[in-house]
Formats: C-alpha cells, sequence, structure tokens
C-alpha cells in the first residue's frame, strides 16, 4: 500500500536528487519517478518546476538559518551563543549547499534565491557576532565565517566533522581574539 | 606612428601558448566554462583557428595544457615569490598580495566546470591540495607542530575557495576584510609559539 505522497515529500525528494544526481536531476519526471507518482500528482502541488525550486530553497534550505536567526534573538551570553553556532553546523545540509551553488552558476533563478539565502544567513550570523564582539569587528567577522562555510562546503562537504572541528575552532580563536 | 597598427602585427606575429592561456581565463571570468571555446578563444586574440590547432592539435589537448599552466603560474609561482623575503611575516604578508591578485572569477568557474569535467575535477583538486601543502611549509617553522600548521592553511585555503564562491567579482575589499582577519590569525598563532619556545 502506497502512503500518500505530500509537499514534504518532494522536498526531502529534491534535495536527495540534488546530491546524488546533481542539478540536471532535478527534473519533474525523474521526481516523480523517485517518488514512484504520475507527474499530475507533481502539478497538483507545484505550478512549474521553477515554483517548486524556490519553495524548495525557501522551506528547506533555508530552514537552517532560522536556527540562526533564534540565535541573533536570543538573550544569551556569548559562550552559549558560540556553542550555538557550532550546533548550527551540524544542522546545515553540506553537501546539498554545495550541489546547490553549482547549480546557481547554470539557472539565473536558483542564483537569485540563492543571493538572498546568503545574505539572509550573512546578517544573521553578523548579528550574533556583534552580540559577542564590539561592532567595529563582528560584521568583518561574520563575513570571514561566511567565506569559511561556503568553502569548506565546496572542499570538505562530503568528507565528515573531522576538518569542520578543526576549522570551527580557528573560527573561535578569531572571534576570541576580537572579544579582548 | 600608429599604435594600433603596430598592436595589429605584434599580435598576429607572436602569440604564444601562454597567451592563448591568458584569454582563456579571461574567458572563463567573464563568461564561465560554456564560453570557452575555440572560435571565440580565436577571436580574443585575432588569430586563425589554423593557429590555435598549430598549437594544441585538439579541445582536449589545449585543456590539459591550460590546467597544467594554471597550476603553474597560480600555485607554484606564488610559492616561488613568497620564499623571497628571509622574514616570515613578511612572506605571509607577500602570499596574501599575492594570493589578492588571482583570476578569482575564472578560479571561480573552473570550480563550477569541474563538477561537469572529470579533469578538471582532478587538476582543482591537485590545486587545492598543493595550496594547503604550500602554506603549511610556509607556516610551518614557526609553530609548535605540524597540525597547526596544516589547520592554518586549511583555513587560508577555505577562505579563499569560499569567498571565490560567494562573492562574484571578489573586490580588493571583500578579499581585504577577509584575508585582513586571517593574517592577524597566522601572526598570533606565530608570536604566540616563538614567544613560548624559540626565545
Amino acid at each position: 500500500m502506497r502512503r500518500r505522497v505530500g509537499v514534504e515529500d518532494y522536498f526531502d525528494a529534491g534535495v536527495e536528487l540534488l546530491v546524488t544526481q546533481g542539478p540536471g536531476g532535478i527534473k519533474v519526471g525523474t521526481l516523480c519517478a523517485a517518488l514512484g507518482v504520475t507527474t499530475g500528482s507533481f502539478y497538483g502541488y507545484f505550478d512549474s518546476l521553477d515554483d517548486f525550486v524556490a519553495r524548495l530553497l525557501n522551506s528547506r534550505l533555508s530552514h537552517p538559518n532560522r536556527r540562526l536567526l533564534e540565535l541573533a534573538n536570543s538573550e544569551d551570553p556569548p559562550e552559549v551563543l558560540l556553542v550555538g553556532l557550532r550546533d548550527f553546523l551540524d544542522v546545515v545540509p553540506h553537501e546539498a549547499e554545495a550541489a546547490l551553488r553549482a547549480w546557481a552558476s547554470s539557472r539565473a533563478a536558483v542564483a537569485q534565491l540563492q543571493r538572498r539565502l546568503d545574505e539572509e544567513r550573512g546578517a544573521a550570523l553578523a548579528a550574533i557576532l556583534c552580540k559577542i564582539v564590539p561592532s567595529d569587528g563582528c560584521r568583518q567577522l561574520a563575513d570571514v565565517g561566511m567565506a569559511m562555510l561556503i568553502g569548506y562546503q565546496q572542499m570538505y562537504g562530503d568528507a565528515g566533522t573531522a576538518d569542520r572541528d578543526r576549522l570551527f575552532e580557528e573560527f573561535v580563536t578569531m572571534v576570541q581574539a576580537r572579544q579582548m | 606612428m600608429c599604435p594600433c597598427e603596430g598592436k595589429v602585427w605584434r599580435v598576429r606575429l607572436s602569440v604564444t601558448r601562454d597567451d592563448y592561456f591568458s584569454a582563456a581565463l579571461e574567458l572563463l571570468g567573464s563568461g564561465g566554462p560554456a564560453s570557452l571555446k575555440i572560435a571565440p578563444l580565436c577571436k580574443s586574440l585575432n588569430v586563425t583557428s589554423g593557429s590555435f590547432y598549430g598549437y594544441f592539435g585538439s579541445m582536449d589537448g589545449f585543456v590539459t595544457e591550460f590546467l597544467a599552466f594554471w597550476e603553474q603560474t597560480q600555485t607554484e609561482r606564488l610559492a616561488e615569490l613568497s620564499k623571497v623575503p628571509s622574514d616570515l611575516t613578511a612572506r605571509v604578508h607577500l602570499l596574501k598580495t599575492l594570493a589578492g591578485t588571482l583570476p578569482h572569477d575564472a578560479e571561480a568557474a573552473i570550480r563550477g566546470w569541474a563538477h561537469t569535467n572529470p579533469q578538471v575535477a582532478q587538476a582543482q583538486k591537485a590545486v587545492d591540495a598543493r595550496r594547503v601543502e604550500i602554506l603549511t611549509e610556509l607556516i610551518r617553522p614557526a609553530v609548535d607542530t605540524k597540525r597547526h600548521a596544516e589547520t592554518l592553511a586549511i583555513v587560508g585555503v577555505t577562505l579563499l575557495v569560499g569567498l571565490q564562491q560567494w562573492r562574484s567579482p571578489v573586490t580588493r575589499k571583500d578579499f581585504n576584510r577577509v584575508f585582513n582577519e586571517y593574517e592577524q590569525m597566522v601572526y598570533r598563532a606565530i608570536d604566540q609559539t616563538s614567544s613560548g619556545t624559540l626565545k
């Protein structure tokens, strides 16, 4: 007996295809085949492939950013914020984000959403860091954090967590140097 | 004297392999991997495709040589130059300045290209790994462990790759904001070690 396929199942399948087959894998036919449904089902939920992509990115890929925004709006002390940032790294779907960035280079609609997600994340990161270090350095540190995360995803996104801890520790030393 | 006439004369006579490689970097930077084709390449150099085939035989042949050129000029050359100053702080600073002049847009395009071309992917990995190695060797004498030197190097290369993917184009301001912070981090690591062990 097949359970009913919902919007979330499409998003799961979309992320899965993005990671396993690359951007070329995101097609209406492939998505429906992966879920064992007809294309009629797809068009019941989405107007078009672009509509699907926009909603996939908004819901699934901006989800980790909400964690950052919660931190930015919290009253937590610096040590707790830093722990929160480290935990955030375990929530981010690194492989999917790296695949998304590759996709953005060939599809304008994805590139636009990618920029928006980056801005959202950069602003949230800056807001958190501005609660930890003086204001003359926090935006600069946010840029460092963004570049480090994106670079990590490109170079080591599929390599497990070892390097992630190592890189994050160095980021923390930069933050601490600015705290003094 | 008409400078334009002289220029056409010079270009036609002396277009070299390196001219092709520089033109390829330009094309990659402005139009991405899809724009790297024989016709636009020859057009930008004002030569016929006969010249291209005379040098490289085929597009595959060209890509192989181009990737080798990239590794050489944007990786090994930087390593050599950064060894010129005798003091480590000056070396780190020089390497930062040199890294700022890398063809960032073209390198971002090459990384995109690597997703669809295994040969490019291999060259990309080699360049990344070599850059980590170069930076590790540079920092190694000034910190306690090889692992620490390597971590600092990985941070540097990661920042470069991330910046190139994130910002298009990478402005000098973007570059300096991130790499000034990195440079200070490396200096702190060096200071802590030398005050503890060398003196």
